[in-house]
């Protein structure tokens, strides 16, 4: 038993020698997470974005329902705002349509029918709009 | 691992992906509200202010020689004064108001052909639209108005302001105007204009540019008519005598050089002397001879007025009480009641005939 160990005890006698440079343990951190680093650019973000989330996620201990609550308030945000933002377009779209002299106006660039002396065909009506402003030949003095 | 460790596990990974999509439908919710919201503001706006003025807004009836007339017009106050333009009211014999479904009959209280509008009034308590200040209206103020075209509803238009303006093809107004681009039809004459806070700046009096334009007449000058009635049941423009023409000198504050008083005139007695440069009448500073119009529009006869002028390089200031002109203006009382007239100018003017 004792013969079959001596080599052993040979070893361990010669690794006393055997001794790390003394920045080593200096080193061995930086060296840690370089080698960490790259490792990680190795992976694809979303894999590291996915295994952060799911790290992130676990320290909260919330229970199921609160995320189904989450999702279901987020739904219904979503559905009042999209709903409330089509409700004023469409007021806009009707005020238009039941008066297609509106949707003319609505278009600031488009022409606008008709000139400012309208007679509607039959009813002898006259629509008032003047041509133009009132303006004088006046002299500089008051 | 034992299954219960597993399960939870499970549990975890299946939470992530409905937290993610929840995430992400909530960023899309905000993005979509951001980036849109200037839009809907300004729509939900004009909405709100077109909703909550139409029933101020009213469809004006006349007739004339030439026919049945229609227009625009609107309440002023709660008494049933109506602002509308000149050429709505037709002769002034016959003029009915519909609101809503109401016909009410509107007598003339006052016409001014010098700004193109008129006043009437109906016997009723009325909604009525704010009034605001035209004076802090600049350039690219959004403007909103509402009218009855032709024979449909009231419809609104939006646009913006483009400018001030003191003169139309080389003629001047008598008072600034607010030149827009503001789309208007047949019908829109006597509009009310209004800001983007809902209040009432100004009234169409003419559609320009194939009516993708119009000018407005400022609610301060409305307003100056309107308390010339109110106050003397006619229109009273005050006169001082004072006659200017442009100086040679652009270095000086004002190019408005006084070159004729006239004899016994409001101006001569105070003191203001020929040659004097004019700087301000009033509250309206004068730095160009046509700004005198303004200052012109907004004195009253018989009312005490400040003027200032530059002489010998140091500023004077006179007091004037304005007098009603002798010459040009002459009121004329054009209706059997005493508070229904009609201010006829003698000055060659540019009113379009008939206008319609």
């Amino acid at each position: 038993m004792s013969e079959d160990l001596s080599p052993i005890q040979k070893l361990i006698r010669l690794k006393r020698y055997e001794q790390p440079p003394e920045d080593y343990f200096e080193d061995f951190l930086l060296e840690f997470q370089r080698r960490q680093r790259a490792e990680m650019l190795q992976r694809p973000a979303w894999q590291i974005m996915w295994e952060r989330a799911n790290l992130w996620l676990e320290g909260f201990r919330v229970p199921a329902f609160a995320y189904a609550s989450i999702l279901v308030t987020a739904l219904g945000i979503t559905g009042f705002m999209m709903n409330s933002q089509s409700g004023v377009t469409a007021a806009i779209a009707n005020n238009s349509s039941s008066n297609p002299a509106a949707a003319a106006n609505v278009a600031s660039t488009g022409p606008v029918a008709g000139s400012s002396v309208a007679q509607v065909s039959t009813a002898p009506h006259s629509y008032v709009l003047e041509k133009r402003p009132v303006s004088y030949d006046a002299p500089f003095s008051f | 691992m034992t299954r219960r460790s597993v399960s939870r596990r499970a549990l975890r990974a299946a939470r992530l992906p409905v937290f993610a999509v929840a995430a992400a439908l909530s960023a899309v919710t905000v993005l979509a509200a951001e980036s849109d919201s200037g839009e809907s503001i300004i729509s939900a706006r004009v909405k709100e202010i077109f909703d909550f003025n139409r029933n101020g807004v009213v469809k004006i009836q006349s007739t004339d020689s030439h026919g049945h007339i229609e227009g625009t017009g609107f309440y002023a106050d709660s008494s049933g004064t109506i602002y509308t333009g000149l050429d709505v009211i037709g002769d002034g014999s016959n003029i009915t108001v519909i609101q809503g479904m109401r016909k009410l009959p509107a007598r003339l209280e006052i016409a001014d052909p010098r700004t193109g509008i008129a006043i009437i009034k109906v016997d009723t308590t009325t909604p009525f639209l704010p009034l605001g200040d035209s004076s802090k209206t600049d350039a690219y103020t959004p403007l909103v108005t509402i009218g009855y075209p032709y024979d449909k509803p009231a419809v609104w238009s939006s646009g913006l302001v483009a400018g001030l303006e003191k003169e139309y093809l080389s003629r001047y107004f008598h008072t600034t105007h607010i030149r827009a681009k503001l789309p208007v039809q047949p019908g829109f004459g006597g509009a009310p204009v209004l800001n983007l806070r809902g209040e009432v700046i100004g009234i169409v009096v003419a559609g320009v540019d194939e009516n993708n334009g119009c000018f407005i007449l400022p609610i301060n000058a409305a307003e100056k008519v309107r308390t010339d009635f109110d106050r003397f049941h006619q229109l009273r423009p005050g006169w001082v005598g004072i006659s200017v023409e442009p100086a040679s000198d652009n270095s000086l504050p004002s190019t408005a050089r006084i070159t004729e008083l006239q004899p016994d005139a409001p101006a001569t007695r105070a003191g203001v002397q020929k040659g004097d440069l004019l700087l301000r009448v009033g509250d309206i500073a004068i730095h160009a001879p046509e700004d005198i119009f303004d200052a012109s529009f907004f004195l009253t006869a018989g009312d005490e007025t400040t003027v200032t002028v530059l002489r010998d390089g140091t500023e004077q200031k006179f007091t004037v009480r304005a007098a009603e002109n002798p010459s040009s203006p002459t009121v004329t009382d054009e209706s059997d009641q005493p508070e229904h007239s009609i201010l006829t100018l003698e000055t060659s003017s540019t009113m379009p005939p008939a206008g319609r």
